[in-house]
């Protein structure tokens, strides 16, 4: 406990520099407006202010990346409250009751109560983060190549099952990710895979480019659609943003009561914001005393989600920094970004790179209190943001999602690829086909199949290694449990139907 | 009748893709160069198992849906009203425009060709009539955006071809 204390007090040391304090909260204020676009949510928000950290160091890098996530966390919710649009679908719950607030005059209520528990959320989680983080990678620490396989085999099987009743389309997104992670030359062997003959394929497609490929170009290409529907216009005029009356009273147990379980959610693969914020709020419903309420601009039912959905933000980060493992779009995005300042997320990134390590998580808390305190005074000024006409706005994510592609290879070969991704993105959202997995898929492939062929060949190609450690079987018995439980429930529904019909 | 009553959707034709995706995939993973040493087959494995997994996932997927349903589907996505069809006229206006910018980016240079490329892009979304202000917009995007990476996050980007 006291190293974890003293580790944490060292990160607060990186995390509290004037440097690093003015990048956390340029971040995290471009990572709120970004957030509150409509469609454009915290992963598109991360993959399009990439580039911006490029001549950082990765600590500082690092610092404006958490800023951005957190940002994009807080502002997400903005146009919930004010359009009824939520900036991603973790901030869709805030549109039952957060919107019904604005229309009855009570946008400032509601605003300022989605920092506060926001803020609330995030600190709750933050300090399990702090507590988890290094156990977890410790445990992490004593897997071995056919423990990683599994682990990656378990993170994607629950995240591709978890794709909402569409459990075999979620298995082929993953499949389209794996098979993208293995274009390029074969790191052990030197073999050539998938790359056409083409010179700029040799180095395999940068998981990045697929990033901004599918959240930027393809969410733009999605919300062309809005384009002919017109826009609703955004209240830009405030009274004292702050809560009044018995509002806090009111929304304080829920906002206690969320964030832990959001925290748990997150944390697991595939679950993320959108199913804990969904959940806190049907909680809630349940345990208020105004559940009538719920739906009209009950304030309780706006503070769940938000502390939730914060809380889940920072719980999903515990996989991805403590097992390399991304539990979630936007963390496989973060990931990325780690891994392209030449850090690798994982167990051994506490004990290399504990500096980096600690400084991000001490950065949570700076971020967290931060954009709260920029979030409540200055949301009227943030959110004109959302006046700007989308006609304008899409054009520029395009113009960003380019130079922030080019920033990364210094090649203009990713443009087509880029293309190909964004009218990838529509195909699949029109087929219903979940994009999370395709993500992670591309971002953990590499890593797995090497720790599959590693496994193999440190057994001398005896298949039983993958079974032969008590953490191997749990892990399997997970994988199977996630494949199992959502085609046992399946055909429990279609049982059911047979007998009503 | 019976035609009717099924709700369109994409399934059967989504299964139909993991199927053929997976053969080809796993065709060329079948014929791709043997590694030079160690197990000649090693870097044929992985890909091959995603292959099958493909396979199995398009053959589970054409088997729990109709086919008649994605006809149906594809029906309506033909018979859509004239605004859903302008959306993806957009869409393909902006993968046209894209791919010219590729094509002249490294030849006209960062601001040149991000200026043409943000000015058409601006022109498909806000229309001919708003041409001065798209030009203005694209201005300042092409020129901030090379001040910004070039300058200060010293990213070099191709300059003005008059100024190589």
């Amino acid at each position: 406990m006291t190293e974890i204390l003293a580790n944490l007090m060292n990160g607060f040391g990186v995390a509290l520099q004037p440097y690093h304090l003015l990048l956390v909260t340029v971040g995290g204020v471009l990572g709120t407006i970004v957030g509150m676009l409509p469609g454009l949510g915290p992963a598109t928000g991360v993959a399009v202010l990439l580039p911006m950290t490029f001549a950082m160091g990765p600590t500082a890098a690092l610092i404006t990346m958490t800023g951005v996530y957190i940002g994009a966390m807080f502002g997400g919710s903005r146009s919930s409250i004010l359009i009824n649009t939520p900036g991603d679908g973790a901030a869709l719950a805030a549109t039952f009751d957060g919107y019904p607030m604005a229309m009855k005059g009570k946008a400032e209520s509601a605003l300022a109560i989605s920092a506060i528990a926001s803020l609330i959320g995030g600190m709750i989680a933050a300090v399990l983060m702090t507590l988890l983080a290094e156990p977890v990678a410790g445990f992490a620490l004593k897997f071995g190549p056919a423990e990683y396989f599994l682990l990656m085999v378990a993170a994607l099987s629950m995240t591709a099952s978890m794709s909402k009743g569409n459990m075999l389309k979620g298995f082929l997104s993953m499949v389209i990710g794996l098979a993208i992670a293995t274009v390029g030359i074969d790191a052990q062997s030197g073999t050539e895979r998938f790359t056409f003959g083409n010179l700029h394929l040799q180095t395999g497609i940068d998981f990045l480019v697929v990033i901004i490929g599918i959240y930027a170009m393809g969410e733009v290409f999605k919300s062309f659609s809005s384009l002919s529907k017109g826009t609703k216009k955004a209240q830009t005029k405030f009274k004292r943003i702050w809560i009044e009356g018995d509002d806090w009273q009111r929304s304080k147990w829920a906002i206690l009561r969320s964030a832990p379980v959001g925290f748990i959610i997150g944390s697991l693969p595939g679950a993320g914001g959108t199913m804990a914020s969904l959940m806190c709020y049907n909680n809630e419903k349940q345990l208020s005393k105004h559940s009538d309420e719920f739906g009209q601009g009950a304030i309780e039912g706006l503070a769940a989600p938000e502390s939730a959905n914060n809380a889940a933000s920072i719980g999903a980060m515990i996989p991805m920094l403590a097992l390399g493992v991304p539990g979630s779009g936007t963390t496989a995005v973060m990931m990325g970004a780690l891994l392209m300042l030449g850090i690798q997320p994982g167990p051994l990134l506490f004990v290399q790179h504990a500096d980096i390590a600690w400084g991000l998580i001490a950065s949570m808390f700076v971020a967290n209190i931060i954009l709260a305190v920029v979030n409540i005074p200055l949301a009227g000024v943030l959110v004109r943001v959302l006046a700007i006409p989308p006609k304008v706005l899409y054009p520029i994510v395009l113009g960003l999602a380019f130079i922030g592609c080019y920033a990364i290879s210094n090649s203009t070969i990713e443009f087509y690829i880029l293309i190909i991704l964004g009218v990838a993105g529509v195909i699949m959202k029109r087929a219903n086909i979940p994009t999370a997995p395709m993500i992670l898929a591309v971002i953990v492939g590499g890593t797995m199949e090497q720790s599959f062929r590693q496994a193999f060949r440190i057994s001398d190609q005896d298949l039983s290694i993958f079974a032969s450690s008590t953490v191997s079987q749990v892990l399997i018995a997970i994988t199977v449990l996630s494949i199992g439980l959502p085609i046992l429930g399946m055909l429990r529904k279609s049982k059911q139907e047979a007998q009503t019909a | 009748m019976e035609n009717k009553s099924v709700r369109p959707n994409w399934d059967a034709f989504t299964g139909l893709f993991s199927v053929v995706f997976g053969l080809i995939y796993g065709g060329m993973a079948y014929t791709m160069p043997r590694a030079a040493f160690g197990n000649p087959l090693d870097p044929v494995y992985f890909p091959m198992g995603v292959a099958t997994l493909a396979i199995v996932v398009g053959c589970i997927l054409l088997l729990k849906s109709n086919m008649k349903a994605s006809i149906a589907a594809f029906h309506n996505l033909i018979n859509e009203d004239e605004v859903k069809k302008f959306d993806r006229k957009r869409i393909l206006y902006t993968c046209i425009i894209a791919t010219g910018y590729a094509m002249i980016f490294d030849t006209l240079g960062y601001v040149i060709s991000t200026f043409l490329f943000m000015f058409a892009m601006l022109t498909i979304t806000s229309g001919k009539e708003a041409w001065m202000k798209s030009a203005a917009i694209a201005l300042a995007f092409a020129v901030s955006v090379f001040f910004i990476f070039n300058t200060l996050l010293a990213i070099s980007l191709p300059p003005l071809p008059f100024m190589e």
